[in-house]
């Protein structure tokens, strides 16, 4: 196998090669300086993508705001048909149609609304978020739970009134700190 | 050969039989049928359509051969004072008249749309139309739906009404449109400049933005009327108690998954019928539809 002097040269050249490989990677280990900037990175990272989801929601949906705060609150739930159609699912569709629901009157769908909204996206309950929902999903939620079980004393059948009143104690748990 | 390897085979085809049996399309029960009186929207062809799933639904849940029986608006006191049909699908003024002058009981209330077993009634301009308040229709051009419709008529005559504003006077002109589609005829009305202003139900400008016919922009809401209940079934005063309570719980049973197989297709209950469910809701409930018949001399309640 080892025939001449230059095989013998070639065999000890490679595992030289292999043994430093070996060395650097036992005892090689990140810098210092990237090993301190991973969180702040993924801290700027999180803060960038919330900024851009409030400016995002604020673009699309900045209309229907302007519509409920102007009292023309029936064309701002046609906008967001509209909106429905191009974000479909989009949690913040439904935190603004419970939100005029509720000053429509309607608590029971605006219950229904708004526990879709907090499923979809928790942020509307964090107090020190810029989403922040809290006030209006508690008097919702308070409102509506006297009244939904009012309902479903009177028709124990009535599934719609019992899944809304389900709805509206998992708003009550979700505001208590409770998990999904 | 031991016994359970003996009865393994009959075994076996029994369960393949129950399989096949059970795949197979359920017929509707036999026996007399028992009518439901639909009330037409656009076209008897297009209401048997929609409720034939919903009818064929409650006849397996019930064990009972109901029949779907189309009913033009106009003639639906009369058909059901003749016993035509025991059960009735009608929109919420039909069922305090029907409930006034017949004793109909109520059953369930239809949901659709934002308000869910409720809807309302707007009076809409284009919205770039000099016009911004009821007092400016004076004298303008107002398309309305059809007479007996409680949020494309009534509403509208309502809160013109309310507004000081006598709409066989004080419009220049005022028309309904012909034929089917009529809330969605009186919205392009608007759209295209024929009219000046439409008597459109709020569902129905829901449901044409949904479906990108128009758009939110379009259109500036001058009024809304309250909100009321939407369509409505309800049960003769004869029909038998127990039918008439597994009829109600049936409808409220019911969810978007339900299907039933018709002509070889399984379809989906509450999507054929455009409903997403229905509600439970009390007589009182429509007490404000009663207050608006009172107001705009309707029936039950017509004065001459």
């Amino acid at each position: 196998m080892l025939r001449d002097r230059f095989d013998r040269f070639a065999v000890l050249a490679l595992l030289l090669v292999v043994g430093a490989l070996g060395a650097l990677l036992v005892t090689a280990r990140p810098s210092a300086g990237r090993q301190a900037g991973s969180a702040p990175d993924r801290q700027v990272e999180r803060e960038l993508l919330a900024q851009a989801r409030v400016a995002f929601l604020d673009r699309h949906y900045g209309p229907v705001t302007a519509l409920r705060d102007r009292g023309e609150l029936q064309s701002a739930l046609l906008k967001l048909e509209e909106l429905d159609r191009r974000f479909p699912g989009e949690p913040h569709g439904a935190l603004l149609r419970g939100d005029i629901l509720y000053r429509m009157g309607l608590i029971d769908r605006a219950v229904a609304s708004l526990a879709v909204a907090v499923r979809g996206n928790g942020d509307y309950l964090d107090a020190s978020g810029p989403l922040n929902q809290r006030e209006l999903v508690t008097v919702a939620a308070e409102q509506g739970i006297p009244l939904l079980r009012d309902r479903v004393r009177a028709q124990p059948d009535d599934r719609q009134a019992a899944a809304v009143l389900r709805d509206a104690y998992y708003l009550k748990s979700r505001l208590a700190g409770g998990c999904e | 050969m031991t016994l359970s390897s003996r009865l393994a085979g009959p075994a076996l085809c029994a369960f393949l039989l129950l399989t096949v049996l059970a795949g197979c399309d359920r017929r509707p029960p036999a026996g007399p049928p028992v009518r439901i009186g639909y009330m037409n929207c656009n076209s008897a062809e297009e209401t048997l359509q929609r409720f034939a799933p919903l009818t064929r639904y409650l006849s397996e849940q019930l064990g009972v051969n109901f029949e779907a029986v189309p009913v033009d608006t106009q003639d639906f006191e009369q058909r059901f004072a003749a016993g035509e049909f025991a059960f009735t699908h009608t929109n919420s003024l039909l069922y305090i008249i029907l409930r006034h002058d017949r004793d109909l009981q109520l059953l369930a209330t239809e949901k659709r749309g934002q308000f869910g077993p409720r809807t309302a009634g707007a009076i809409v301009v284009r919205r770039d139309s000099p016009i911004r308040s009821l007092q400016e229709l004076k004298g303008k051009r107002m398309i309305f739906g059809p007479q007996m419709a409680p949020t494309g008529y009534m509403a509208q005559y309502d809160l013109l009404l309310k507004a000081g504003i006598d709409p066989e006077r004080d419009l220049g002109f005022s028309t309904i449109p012909q034929g089917s589609f009529k809330h969605e005829k009186l919205v392009y009305g608007v759209y295209l400049g024929a009219f000046d202003a439409a008597a459109a139900p709020v569902l129905d400008l829901e449901t044409m933005t949904r479906e990108g016919k128009i758009a939110a922009d379009d259109f500036r809401i001058l009024a809304q009327s309250e909100i009321i209940p939407y369509c409505t079934f309800g049960a003769a005063k004869s029909a038998d108690p127990a039918l008439v309570e597994k009829f109600r719980k049936a409808l409220l049973e019911l969810t978007p998954e339900t299907t039933v197989e018709i002509d070889g297709e399984r379809r989906k209950v509450l999507g054929a019928a455009w409903v997403d469910g229905f509600e439970a809701l009390r007589d009182q409930d429509y007490d404000p539809v009663r207050a608006m018949a009172k107001r705009t001399n309707m029936p039950p309640y017509q004065v001459y």
